[in-house]
């Protein structure tokens, strides 16, 4: 089995979730199971989840060398997205697979190429009469010129075999379509694209079928796009099932997407896009996806259907009728009846990417989702709004509603991440719904669900009564919406109704409507009679997952918050599990004793304690999610496990925490807190330049720059205020240097350390985008000792219980302490599958109560060394945020991390680029665009590459350094080096910024034109000179090598 | 805003909105799955007699086109749902939903807790009630829902079936239809084949029905206790061997009542669009569309010379009978769908084929003579 790799966007945690359950569905029918990722961040890579895992990179060539050494019977690779399907075509077109006798299990390959290859599948289309748009395929720019001219209008244009539509857009008008058809053909690894007429919107339909080699065919569910056609499905509202189509519509369309999943012989999922549409019935058929996706991750979670284990088992050749439905022990071959309504909201990292283009076409932007489930489409919308942590608790934007009109009307026509709220916010400033849907084109019946919202808020404004309130609650408002209507404290709200008996009821997901019994403990809340949720008087915990995947909170606290709930569930404590996130393993049905879907809000955590009564809550797993209601939590009265909320909160306040940290004598980098610019130059005046500037109290570094000079100290400062202006904002001496992290487990007493991280960049990079290598180089012994030591004082200072992560610079021998999280980091999968012990299993027993030294680490207990090193690289996806500055810095980038595992640092290095996308060896010159301050460094790494063998080039201020030290070089322009790094002519780009963030720069265009043609651009001398260790190692061919079993514990 | 209630026979009483006619309603409450096909439920004749609980909360969300209805009228008795979506834009269904209740008075209720109510009658079984609109006592609604007669007491299908024969013309074979609540999707769909379809009334006796000289009957879905039907059964008996027969839903019923086996009340019904059927002969499942309260007793088909040939995958029901024999059988589910998956409409194809392999049959045979 293939994985899907590193997150990306496009490609996210739906296939850990996918391919976890596809792996138990195989084991449970006696089949041993291979998997190949180089994701260490997932579930699916964990030692239980297949017999033998490999962490190795998702190249042909890596993957070919793992079925020579398993030899398998099989190999499945519908269940790791679109990387794994491409990696099965190419082991099949280079006849790995017939060589090696390996079978494509599922959707036969050209099932796969009748559905991803434009052309045959508009041709298998036109056999089978369903409509296509009319289109065509361009190689080249002026072939799609041509095509659009002839049909007039508006067009879109398609890369072939890409990711979420990578280098996709809609255009009209010569220029506009030569430049999209450009893009569109760099980015496709085929060089093609499709150029079809245009369907902007028309509903969006889409179908999750499935099938088994025996042709019998179901349909999971529909889903419609509130965001009509235009907006990639991946960036679109979506209500599952449909509202607004009638059942010869619904059956015309469902009819539609099995006769094509019959005539491409698919076996196993598929997901079919229509366009319909919205005044006949006039349909296209848009595309199809001949494996498990994204759409098919929602349609499970949706109904409670596991399509990834149904899939599996077909691929071993069951038929549907033959495989149970997990949930009712009743046949999986049905089509599930839903009793409540979905809704998707996606989640956009714009607030990372401040400078990008928040408009949304094609190209999908969003790095995740968040589901929610309600009994009408308004508590399902209001509910979603409130899980996608964007700043808001409903329908209300407390930054749009300060805008003009015409800026809101902006942001309705034109789809954009704020569309939603904006158009909310244009219907309680009086805007008809006929108006907003016409100029909108989002259909007018989800417009006026929108108004239904906003007039139940208008009569709240005016009317107290307990009456209102229900309405209210029944239409789906929080608590902090009422609040904010009444001009009240949400506390105020939740007594007042609590006192009116308002309590939600639980309701169960049980893929049948309520038709037969259902066994799964799938629940989500509603205001209504009946609550099904039985009383369970075993002891639980609740333990907060990690809501939608963004950048500085992906997937790895997903992989903690389940491996909290099996270590609760092995302590024989019931594990109650409360997200959002449609695409995760935590999500699953059968992961933990009961899953409340629902937001991570106060109000609704807190509705979940009162109903299971949990000895607490568990807060150290769901990243700043989960830690952010700790406090809350705790002064409503709810026990949280682990580390007490009091030191959690020093933990955070950065003045509590200096005193701290003065207390117990250890250094830090000084610097201070600012609520000014004026202060913040005083401050300057103190401490010297760089600085580090953020505001505090965010997540992943937002807004985190290292400032040089005092001119552009004002300036990030001041914008730096302006993200929180209630909040001051931190300003460090920045200390170059070497930075060490640590994920220690601590229960006050006693420490569990398992070693120290190494970051390759300098301090100065968010740790979360530096390459990381574990178990460091070794280290000064005083380094190492003072690191101790300093850890051992927090953890006795702090009380800890559970998780210290620290991280550290080493400044001219001296150790500073950076920053403290009381939580399960980003690396703590990267660590336990470098040591092959799950850290968080043993962190959970510390929560509930147990000494270090009962679970056998006591004292100081340093883990012992593991016999392979670990580096974790992190992956972008700057190439479809078009305008985002590429450069790595204290702000946190990347979306994504792989592994590379070897005996030996270069080999994991080695692995590591490859994983992370790097061809190697390189295939081409290393070029050199250095800033000024760097480029006796350069000067250096230059060296290195020559001496190697590489060919350098250099931008003309790198160039003439280099000329001056006598560097063999070539010097080129930057208008010729655009067009060769377009022409992917160059091997890897070493682009350091002066300051980043300015698109006038040639060096920025640089970096973007790097990104956008997949040419590997490093921004940092650092990585540069990691990637030339990995070069060197690349003449020995590396063997791939299991991971370690699971460790035993204690 | 008017209240209402509904009901039951077991002291279960909810409470909510009017949003259709003013009134009371009485009679047999049951379920649908459909979470699309509104319009056709509410005017599928087999619900006559019938208080219908939506399942799928959200009601009435693309309106109601006239050119949706499955027959002339509602027939049902009345109608539950958690919500009902005041207006809809809807290119064709342009109608509101509670409009359209209004206008066919069709008692109805929304905002009760219809999940609590299916799993109630899942759980429980059917159960008798009573929806009404306007303040009212609850205990005494419930001893009304106690006093409402057992669905298999009534004659329901006099109710829906039509008055006296009709024709939809077409250039193909002749097919009579037993009208004992068909729903249109069924004339249609033989109407779309070509056929010229004679719908007659469910008294028509076998005489009358060959005297249309057919060359081929469709016996029609319909509400009730099939065993109330013997008399039908008997002429449906007399049509075989003399012309192919195709038996749709209580047709199927029929057919079995009329080989001499029997049905038999199953406990809350199959009601939705995702029933999954298998095909005893191919191994293959169709997803179906069901509305069916009672089932043939399997043990009964020994020795009547049926067959089945479909079960249901839920429970193993019969879901399917043909004749050894002749061409004769039925499908208990429903091949026209309306609402509901269009998998079974080769079965539309299939009983042409034994009406127009009759055809050749009596062609040669009259050859030879």
């Amino acid at each position: 089995m293939i994985g899907s790799g590193p997150i990306v966007i496009g490609q996210a945690a739906e296939f850990d979730y996918s391919g976890t359950q596809a792996c138990r569905a195989l084991a449970e029918e006696g089949v041993e199971v291979v998997l190949v990722n180089s994701n260490p961040a997932t579930i699916m890579t964990d030692p239980e989840t297949a017999d033998r895992v490999y962490l190795e990179p998702l190249t042909a060539a890596s993957v070919a060398r793992v079925l020579e050494v398993e030899r398998p019977q099989g190999l499945l690779a519908t269940l790791g997205g679109q990387t794994a399907l491409n990696l099965a075509a190419e082991l099949a077109r280079t006849g790995v697979l017939e060589r090696l006798e390996v079978e494509l299990l599922g959707t036969p390959l050209h099932a796969i190429h009748n559905a991803e290859d434009r052309e045959r599948f508009r041709d298998l289309m036109v056999r089978i009469g369903e409509p296509v748009p009319e289109s065509t395929v361009a190689c080249t720019p002026e072939e799609a010129v041509a095509f659009a001219e002839a049909i007039g209008g508006e067009v879109v244009i398609r890369p072939a075999f890409t990711l979420g539509g990578t280098g996709g857009g809609l255009a009209s008008g010569r220029k506009a379509v030569y430049e999209a058809a450009a893009r569109g053909i760099s980015a496709s690894p085929i060089g093609q694209v499709l150029v079809e007429r245009s369907v902007r919107g028309w509903k969006e339909i889409e179908y999750e079928v499935v099938r088994d080699a025996d042709d019998n065919a179901i349909t999971v569910c529909n889903m419609e796009n509130v965001d009509p056609m235009g907006v990639h499905t991946g960036d679109s509202i979506v209500v599952a099932p449909s509202l607004t189509l009638s059942d010869r519509e619904h059956q015309m369309l469902r009819s539609a997407a099995l006769r094509i999943v019959r005539a491409l012989d698919v076996r196993g999922a598929c997901n079919v896009q229509f366009a319909l549409d919205p005044t006949s019935e006039r349909y296209y058929v848009i595309e199809v996806n001949p494996r498990l996706s994204r759409s098919s991750a929602l349609a499970s979670k949706a109904t409670g259907y596991p399509i990834a284990r149904v899939a599996a088992k077909i691929a071993l050749g069951y038929r549907l009728w033959e495989i149970q439905n997990p949930i009712t022990r009743g046949t999986a071959c049905f089509e599930p009846a839903l009793d409540y309504v979905v809704v998707k909201i996606p989640r956009w990292p714009f607030d990372k990417f401040a400078d990008s283009d928040r408009r949304l076409g094609t190209q999908m932007k969003s790095t995740g989702e968040v589901m929610a489930i309600g009994r009408t489409f308004t508590e399902a919308v209001l509910k979603a709004a409130r899980s996608v942590e964007a700043g808001v608790v409903g329908l209300y934007h407390p930054r749009l509603a300060g805008l003009p009109d015409d800026a809101l009307w902006a942001r309705a026509q034109t789809p954009c991440d704020e569309r939603l709220w904006a158009m909310a916010e244009l219907l309680r400033r009086g805007c008809s719904p006929e108006d907003l849907s016409r100029r909108s084109l989002v259909d007018p019946f989800f417009v006026w669900e929108l108004k239904r919202v906003v007039d139940v808020e208008r009569r709240l404004a005016h009317d107290r009564s307990d009456e209102a309130l229900a309405e209210a609650k029944q239409v789906g408002l929080s608590d902090a919406e009422v609040a904010r209507v009444w001009g009240t404290t949400e506390e105020a709200v939740r007594e007042r109704r609590r006192g009116a008996g308002l309590r939600p009821t639980y309701k169960l997901v049980d893929t049948c409507a309520g038709e037969f019994p259902a066994a799964t403990p799938y629940y989500y809340s509603t205001y209504e009679d009946e609550d099904e949720a039985p009383e369970d008087p075993r002891p639980c915990a609740v333990v907060l997952g990690s809501g939608p995947i963004r950048i500085a909170q992906g997937i790895e606290f997903d992989y903690s918050t389940v491996h909290a709930v099996r270590s609760l569930r092995e302590a024989g404590v019931r594990a109650v599990v409360v997200n959002c996130n449609p695409e995760t393993v935590s999500t699953d049905f059968d992961t933990s004793d009961r899953l409340y879907f629902e937001p991570l809000s106060v109000e609704d955590v807190l509705h979940v304690v009162e109903k299971e009564k949990p000895l607490g809550v568990l807060v150290q797993f769901g990243g700043q999610t989960a830690l952010n209601l700790a406090g809350p939590l705790h002064r409503a009265g709810v026990r949280v496990l682990g580390t007490s909320v009091d030191s959690l909160d020093v933990s955070e306040d950065r003045e509590k925490f200096d005193a701290l940290l003065a207390e117990l004598g250890i250094p830090r980098p000084p610097g201070g807190a600012v609520r000014s610019v004026q202060q913040a130059r005083e401050l300057v005046e103190r401490v010297g330049l760089p600085v580090l500037v953020r505001p505090s109290y965010v997540l992943g570094g937002r807004a985190m720059r290292v400032v040089y000079s005092r001119e552009e100290l004002d300036r990030v400062v001041a914008a730096a205020l302006e993200v929180d202006p209630d909040r001051p904002v931190l300003v460090d001496r920045y200390l170059p240097g070497v930075e060490l992290e640590v994920d220690a487990i601590g229960d006050g007493t006693n420490l569990l350390l398992p070693g120290l991280m190494q970051h390759v960049e300098r301090a100065g990079v968010h740790s979360g985008d530096s390459m990381t290598i574990f178990p460091a180089p070794a280290q000064p012994p005083e380094v190492a000792s003072r690191v101790v030591e300093i850890l051992q004082a927090l953890n006795r200072a702090l009380g800890v219980r559970g998780f210290l992560n620290a991280q550290f610079v080493v400044h001219h021998y001296r150790v500073y302490l950076l920053e403290v999280n009381l939580r399960a980091s980003r690396t703590v999968p990267f660590v336990s599958k470098v040591l092959g012990v799950p850290l968080v299993q043993v962190a959970t027993r510390v929560m509930l109560g147990a000494s270090l030294a009962e679970l056998g680490f006591p004292g100081v207990y340093h883990l012992p060394r593991p016999r392979q090193v670990g580096v974790k690289a992190p992956v972008f996806s700057s190439e479809k945020l078009p305008g985002a500055e590429v450069a790595v810095g204290p702000e946190m980038r990347s979306t994504g991390e792989v592994i590379g595992l070897d005996r030996h640092v270069a080999g994991a290095l080695y692995k590591a680029f490859v994983a992370a996308g790097v061809r190697l060896p390189l295939q081409g010159p290393v070029v050199l665009s250095v800033a000024r301050r760097e480029r006796g460094e350069a000067v250096r790494l230059a060296r290195r590459a020559v001496a190697g063998g590489l060919a350098v080039w250099a931008t003309p201020g790198t160039a003439e350094a280099l000329q001056r030290a006598g560097v063999p070089h070539r010097r080129v322009e930057y208008e010729e080096l655009l067009a060769a790094v377009r022409g992917r002519r160059v091997g890897t780009v070493v682009c350091v910024p002066t300051s980043g963030y300015d698109p006038t720069r040639p060096g920025f265009r640089l970096r973007r034109a790097a990104s956008e043609a997949r040419v590997p651009c490093l921004t940092s001398l650092e990585t540069a000179w990691a990637l030339l260790d990995a070069v060197e190692f690349a003449s020995t061919q590396p063997v791939p090598q299991p991971t370690a079993g699971p460790a035993a514990l204690g | 805003m008017t209240e209402a209630y509904l009901a039951l026979e077991d002291g279960l009483v909810l409470r909510g909105r009017s949003v259709g006619a003013d009134g009371e309603a009485a009679g047999e409450v049951v379920f649908t799955t459909s979470m699309t096909g509104y319009p056709e439920v509410l005017t599928d004749p087999s619900y006559a007699g019938q208080i219908v609980v939506m399942a799928f909360p959200m009601m009435g969300t693309y309106g109601v086109d006239p050119g949706w209805a499955e027959s002339r009228r509602p027939f049902l008795r009345g109608f539950v749902v958690r919500h009902c979506s005041p207006y809809t834009y809807h290119w064709a269904g342009r109608t509101p939903l509670a409009d359209y209740l209004r206008r066919w008075g069709v008692v109805a209720l929304e905002g009760v807790d219809t999940r609590r109510l299916v799993r109630h009658l899942r759980s429980g079984g059917l159960k008798r009630g009573v929806l009404a609109t306007g303040a009212r006592d609850p205990d005494q609604l419930v001893q009304q829902a106690r006093a409402v007669p057992d669905l298999s007491c009534v004659d329901v299908v006099e109710e829906v079936s039509p008055p006296a024969p009709f024709t939809l013309p077409g250039d193909g074979p002749r097919v009579a239809v037993l009208d004992c609540g068909l729903k249109l999707g069924i004339a249609r769909e033989l109407a779309a084949r070509g056929c010229e379809v004679v719908v007659v009334p469910h008294r028509a006796t076998a005489a009358e029905i060959l005297a249309l000289s057919p060359q081929g009957v469709v016996l029609s879905n319909g509400p009730g206790d099939p065993a109330r039907l013997q008399a039908a059964a008997r002429e449906v008996r007399a049509l075989w061997g003399r012309v192919p027969v195709f038996g749709v839903c209580l047709g199927n019923q029929l057919l079995a009542l009329a080989a001499g086996a029997r049905t038999f009340k199953l406990p809350f019904g199959h009601r939705g669009s995702n029933h999954p059927v298998l095909e005893v002969s191919s191994g293959r499942v169709r997803i179906t569309t069901q509305n069916h309260g009672y089932a043939v007793d399997e043990a009964s088909l020994r020795g009547t010379g049926l067959r089945v040939t479909h079960r249901n995958l839920h429970d193993g029901t019969v879901e399917g009978l043909e004749h050894e024999h002749l061409p004769v059988f039925a499908v208990q589910f429903h091949p026209e769908a309306r609402p509901g998956p269009q998998d079974s409409r080769d079965l539309f194809d299939r009983f042409l084929q034994r009406v127009r392999g009759a055809q050749q049959a009596a062609a040669g045979a009259a050859g030879k003579v």
